[in-house]
């Protein structure tokens, strides 16, 4: 996070962004059946 | 060429198999037959039908004479016996039908009924849907043949005992998903739900290891049976590499993936998404206690998301907040120059530089990465006797650097992890309003970059693997 953060002048907006890690190992299957469910631009 | 694998009362079989082509409306499988197309080169196709416990192998035939106008009254049944099946003393049926097209590529172990999604009017015979008196599905007004299917609709279907006695309905219209990387691929079978899709089955292949995408895929098909008794109605594969319309080629390993191809393969429907794209998807559904919190911050209300996820390669994806949806937008970011902050950053810059011709920023920040970094922080033999031509050299590296078993593994480490931070960074830079830079741990993180098309070709040194990519941009 600190190389992250340190990003002068903005350094005090970027400690405002929330940053999460994603545990679920499958996001990317997930992701990809969310948007075969419609969750994508109508095309 | 169509046909049915479901469980089938005997005495409905002839007629179930006949009126098998005039009911390719009901991909809901309510029906004591489900439908199923294939295409075989030898215009004969079999298949295999559970009945009555007994294995029995059902098809089709016609007169071998007539043309691709058939109509159901030219089919004629061809019933032998066939040994075999669980119950080798009871009588088993075939019926054998030509299939209606010569133009095959699908063989027929790999029909399954996600063909049933094809249209009435894809069918080179006419086609007349009636109402099925066997079907509790409540659906009406299926007679319109010439209707397009649905584009996302949701079916049901009854599942059928052994024994022929339906039992409780449910959905059988799953989606297919999928997860392609250099390394592994995850294909997984989903059912529709209301807050995210469910997995019904999720199997891991080596990529590598099939020779395309649509074998992959029928391998998966085949082998597991929830996905052998379900109609596939869409599938959706993210790809590690750059999509261009409806084809992507994998940057890291020699695979070309035609959605089209796919698309005529098998049948159902067919999205290509870039891998990170993909993966955006999933985050505004994912759920607390699938994430991690690094750093709290303070939301923005319709603001986007930044991810950056380094595997075998970095890949890097912007999340939209448009019209209180998300949509992902893909990039190439991991192939951009890699900004050094430091000087020993700089000094790994020009280590590198002579041996890769150029630093991009998955030189550093990925897997591979990691072990080029190892191979800049160590002069003398690594301490803890890392071999970098393991498979899970990166993963030791990590390990040995936690331990601190070796200096030059600490070092390579934290010029990773520092390296990676300030990338997500740089990339949540390029989206505006951000609501959060998610992550996803050390070799899985997430971020996004609104990727320039236009300026990615401007640099004089060329881009190496991605050049074919930046030249479909000028």
């Amino acid at each position: 996070m600190r190389a992250f953060n340190a990003k002068e002048p903005l350094e005090r907006m970027v400690q405002r962004i929330p940053v999460k890690v994603i545990l679920n190992a499958r996001a990317g299957l997930l992701g990809a059946a969310v948007y075969a469910a419609g969750a994508g631009p109508a095309t | 060429m169509v046909l049915a694998q479901r469980p089938v009362p005997r005495q409905e079989i002839a007629q179930r198999m006949i009126l098998a082509p005039q009911h390719v409306r009901r991909r809901h499988a309510g029906e004591a037959a489900e439908i199923l197309f294939a295409q075989n080169p030898d215009r004969r196709l079999l298949l295999r039908v559970q009945f009555l416990g007994t294995l029995e192998l059902v098809a089709l035939s016609r007169d071998p004479l007539g043309t691709s106008a058939v109509t159901p009254a030219s089919w004629t049944i061809d019933s032998r016996s066939w040994g075999g099946g669980p119950n080798p003393s009871a009588p088993i049926t075939s019926i054998v039908v030509f299939a209606l097209t010569s133009s095959a590529v699908v063989p027929p172990s790999r029909a399954t009924n996600a063909r049933a999604s094809l249209r009435p009017s894809e069918l080179s015979f006419p086609v007349k849907t009636t109402r099925c008196p066997a079907s509790d599905c409540g659906r009406s007004g299926e007679g319109a043949g010439n209707q397009p299917p649905r584009r996302w609709a949701e079916g049901t279907a009854s599942k059928m005992k052994d024994n022929g006695a339906q039992v409780k309905s449910e959905s059988l219209t799953m989606l297919i998903a999928g997860d392609i990387g250099g390394t592994k691929t995850l294909l997984g079978l989903f059912e529709r739900a209301a807050a995210r899709p469910q997995p019904i089955a999720v199997r891991s292949f080596g990529t590598l290891d099939y020779d395309d995408l649509t074998t992959m895929i029928t391998t998966f098909l085949d082998d597991d049976a929830a996905a052998r008794t379900a109609t596939i109605e869409t599938a959706c594969f993210g790809v590690a590499g750059p999509v261009i319309g409806d084809s992507a080629t994998m940057t890291n390993i020699p695979w070309r993936i035609d959605g089209q191809r796919v698309r005529s393969q098998l049948g159902f429907r067919v999205k290509l998404l870039n891998d990170l794209e993909a993966m955006a998807y999933s985050i505004p559904v994912l759920q607390p206690d699938e994430v991690h919190v690094l750093q709290e911050g303070e939301a923005i209300a319709g603001g986007n998301i930044a991810l950056i996820a380094a595997g075998t390669g970095l890949g890097e994806a912007l999340l939209h907040h448009v019209d209180g949806r998300y949509i992902a937008s893909p990039t190439e970011a991991g192939h951009a120059d890699f900004g050094a902050r430091t000087e020993r950053e700089l000094q790994l810059v020009r280590d590198l530089t002579p041996r890769f011709g150029r630093v991009d920023v998955e030189r550093v920040i990925s897997g591979r990465g990691l072990l080029v970094v190892h191979s800049f922080t160590h002069t003398k033999p690594c301490e803890a006797g890392v071999d970098l031509e393991d498979p899970d050299a990166a993963a030791l590296i990590s390990r040995a650097a936690l331990d601190r078993r070796c200096p030059g593994c600490v070092e390579a480490l934290d010029l990773f992890v520092e390296a990676y931070g300030a990338e997500t960074e740089t990339s949540r830079c390029a989206a505006e309003r951000p609501a959060a830079c998610s992550s996803a741990a050390a070799l899985r993180r997430k971020f996004c970059r609104r990727s320039p098309p236009g300026r990615s070709c401007g640099h004089s040194t060329p881009r190496n693997r991605s050049s074919e990519w930046c030249s479909a941009y000028r």
